[in-house]
């Protein structure tokens, strides 16, 4: 082959790819502000790693921050006081990419149930289902540990909270916690373990699975809503040149912009009101960010049964923290295999459903969320608690009831209200 | 590109991408000026910010004003639709054993990993079955001053270690000074709290969290992060909560010079439970 055809057959091929059409719909911009979060993520992450100090051994502190001098602590926390009261630009940077990393995740989550309630999972998308759900994995775990790495006093308890997940699992369990978190809690080299993870390792396979991700969006083409020219042979929207360029620059800046302003004007995560961590203390109340409530509201309001397997212990942390997150996931994971078996639609679908239209999976999602927001809500409990004045096993139990009656409630009248819709929109 | 893919130049529409590219790039100088000038970063943040939005409305002007609607056609070349014919690689037989077999060596592959990794860890189970309190060991506070028998008032409460570690997080205890009298008729309790002396584990057997409240009428320590209940006078057994084991008991003795010192480890293996944990 000549290196003229060469060059004529990667010109043709780049324009195929400018002139290719994408479909236009608000919802379809859900991914790309996960996509954005994440490139924002990227470069004010690289900027504080030029500054954090992942240890090991204590330092006295002698910084900005008059209310803490003189106290010990790790290189992690004081390297972030520092980020935050000395470093140009650095609590700029630190609340954007907190700020970031709370988008990302819920932008991931919006995306997903689009997805979902949509029918877009379907073939021949499934296998694309699938990495956006691991991508949902690696960024909540992600965030966890970006939480965990100002060693402060609340990211300190939530580390030995997952800690204590991690010891739980069956017969692997304290080998697994001493993997993770490099020796018994607190390890000496856990601060620094955590941050290769979390700078490293998983951006690394995030990066790698996001863009799988999207190759796939690309070779096996956009879904659309049927509705005007719109049929399952065709794509009609914007061609990647100019349109649609020029659309995902004007959100990629939106979100950009939205995220500084947030990191600008408002506080998020403030570590020096927390002080340096210490195991023999913690604060109250406590909670995690809000991609993680809803484990530990279920290790709240799932009752604590510890169990026997052959003699042996699986304690009760196992069931709410390992086990009913693993098989949230693997519920998601095998959806859009689950729902072909049922339905015994193996067709390709290239058009999507509207919700209504599809009233089982409609009910089924809205009950899903709704559990996952009642966690959510649980995870919090104990302030409840104090505001009705009331004892927390009560706000316990109210919860668990909750939790058994209201997604059923939630399905059925979502079932009813996707049929009145129905019938209201039949011609 | 069809024709209609650019739409005729509106004046307005000019007018407001002129204004929204020059406020933007205004705003982003600014916004980098006051960085560098100044030691808060709101200002700064702000009209950073704004200028990436005012930006970002260019483009979103350019879009809506200056090219078309969103209404080019092509045909669908993806697996499943008319034009593409033998192209679904989610159906060719190929495709599935070729992923059945690359998922299958992955797994192993994973499998043989991550035993290595786990590997040569086996003093897990023996770091986490032990403490650093040996009998003798000396009762400190976090600053290493020896507790003395009677330096508590009844009703109050410390975290101690031993002298040889303090600060080390699977040794914490707390120690209570409760009023003998009401104690009651509980021998073994007596035997490990001298002159109502009580200590135990502060990991709670829930999460790990320190149990780091006490309660009088009734004596109960509360864990923080789940509230967790025990009971002090009866073995820091769990009355309320999500605990389902008590707090390990850390045996005292009073010296000749009236120094409280441990009387042993703890009564069993303290924190969170796991698997082959020892009864």
């Amino acid at each position: 082959m000549s290196g003229t055809d060469l060059r004529t057959r990667a010109e043709r091929k780049v324009a195929g790819v400018l002139r290719k059409v994408f479909p236009d719909h608000w919802s379809f911009l859900l991914g790309e502000i996960a996509l954005y979060s994440f490139l924002v993520l990227v470069g004010t992450g690289l900027f504080l790693t030029l500054h954090f100090d992942r240890g090991p051994g204590e330092v006295v502190y002698d910084g900005a921050y008059e209310q803490l001098r003189g106290i010990e602590m790790s290189p992690a926390y004081a390297s972030t006081l520092e980020l935050s009261f000395e470093v140009r630009g650095g609590l700029l940077a630190r609340q954007v990419h907190h700020w970031a990393a709370l988008v990302f995740t819920a932008a991931i989550a919006v995306h997903a149930a689009r997805i979902f309630f949509t029918g877009a999972f379907r073939r021949p998308r499934r296998l694309n289902w699938c990495v956006g759900v691991s991508l949902l994995m690696l960024a909540l775990a992600n965030g966890f540990m970006g939480l965990s790495l100002p060693d402060d006093l609340l990211s300190g308890t939530g580390v030995r909270i997952a800690y204590t997940f991690a010891q739980s699992v069956p017969v692997i369990g304290p080998d697994l916690a001493y993997l993770v978190f490099a020796g018994e809690f607190p390890a000496e080299e856990m601060i620094s373990q955590l941050y290769w993870a979390h700078v490293l390792v998983i951006p690394v396979a995030i990066a790698g699975l996001l863009g799988f991700h999207l190759f796939q969006v690309f070779s096996r083409t956009h879904t659309q809503f049927p509705g005007g020219e719109r049929r399952e042979g065709n794509v009609v929207g914007d061609r990647m040149w100019p349109a649609y360029l020029v659309k995902t620059t004007a959100l990629l800046l939106v979100v950009a912009g939205v995220l500084t302003l947030l990191g600008a004007l408002v506080q998020v995560n403030p570590v020096w009101l927390y002080g340096p961590f210490d195991p023999a203390a913690a604060t109250v109340p406590a909670q995690p960010d809000w991609y993680l409530q809803w484990v530990e509201g279920a290790l709240r309001i799932f009752p604590p049964v510890g169990f026997e397997v052959f003699g042996r212990e699986v304690p009760s942390p196992f069931v709410a923290g390992v086990a009913f997150p693993l098989a949230w996931f693997a519920l998601l994971l095998a959806w859009p295999f689950l729902e072909e078996r049922v339905t015994g639609d193996r067709d390709h679908h290239h058009l999507l459903d509207r919700p209504r239209d599809r009233p089982v999976r409609t009910a089924i999602g809205a009950a899903g969320i709704s559990l996952l927001g009642l966690l959510v809500a649980a995870a919090s409990h104990d302030t409840q608690a104090m505001l009705l004045d009331t004892g927390v096993g009560s706000v316990t139990w109210g919860y668990r009831v909750a939790l058994l009656t209201l997604p059923a409630v939630v399905a059925a009248v979502t079932w009813q209200v996707c049929h009145a819709l129905q019938r209201r929109s039949a011609p | 590109m069809k024709p209609t893919d650019v739409l005729p130049l509106r004046p307005w529409a000019v007018a407001r991408l002129a204004v929204l590219l020059a406020g933007g790039a205004g705003a982003l100088v600014t916004g980098v000026t006051l960085l560098f000038t100044r030691d808060d970063h709101g200002p700064a943040g702000a009209a950073l910010g704004i200028g990436a939005l005012a930006l970002g409305a260019a483009f979103a002007t350019v879009a809506k004003h200056l090219l078309g609607p969103p209404d080019d056609e092509e045909e669908r070349h993806a697996p499943g639709s008319p034009a593409c014919q033998g192209c679904d690689p989610e159906t060719r037989p190929q495709t599935r054993r070729r992923l059945v077999v690359g998922g299958s060596a992955v797994a192993v592959l994973g499998a043989v990993g991550g035993g290595a990794l786990l590997r040569g860890r086996t003093d897990a189970r023996r770091e986490l079955r032990e403490t650093s309190w040996r009998r003798g060991d000396a009762v400190v506070t976090d600053d290493g001053r020896p507790v003395q028998a009677g330096d508590l008032a009844p009703g109050s409460f410390l975290t101690v270690f031993p002298d040889h570690a303090i600060g080390a997080a699977d040794s914490q205890a707390v120690l209570l000074r409760v009023d003998t009298r009401r104690l009651g008729n509980r021998p073994r309790f007596e035997e490990l709290a001298p002159d109502g002396h009580v200590a135990y584990s502060k990991l709670c057997t829930h999460m790990g969290c320190p149990v780091g409240l006490f309660q009088q009428d009734p004596d109960v320590l509360v864990c923080p992060c789940h509230q967790a209940v025990f009971d002090v006078l009866d073995g820091a057994r769990p009355v309320q909560g999500p605990a389902d084991r008590p707090l390990p008991q850390l045996p005292l003795v009073i010296d000749d010079d009236g120094t409280l010192r441990a009387g042993g480890g703890f009564t069993g293996p303290v924190g969170p439970g796991w698997w082959g944990r020892p009864r």
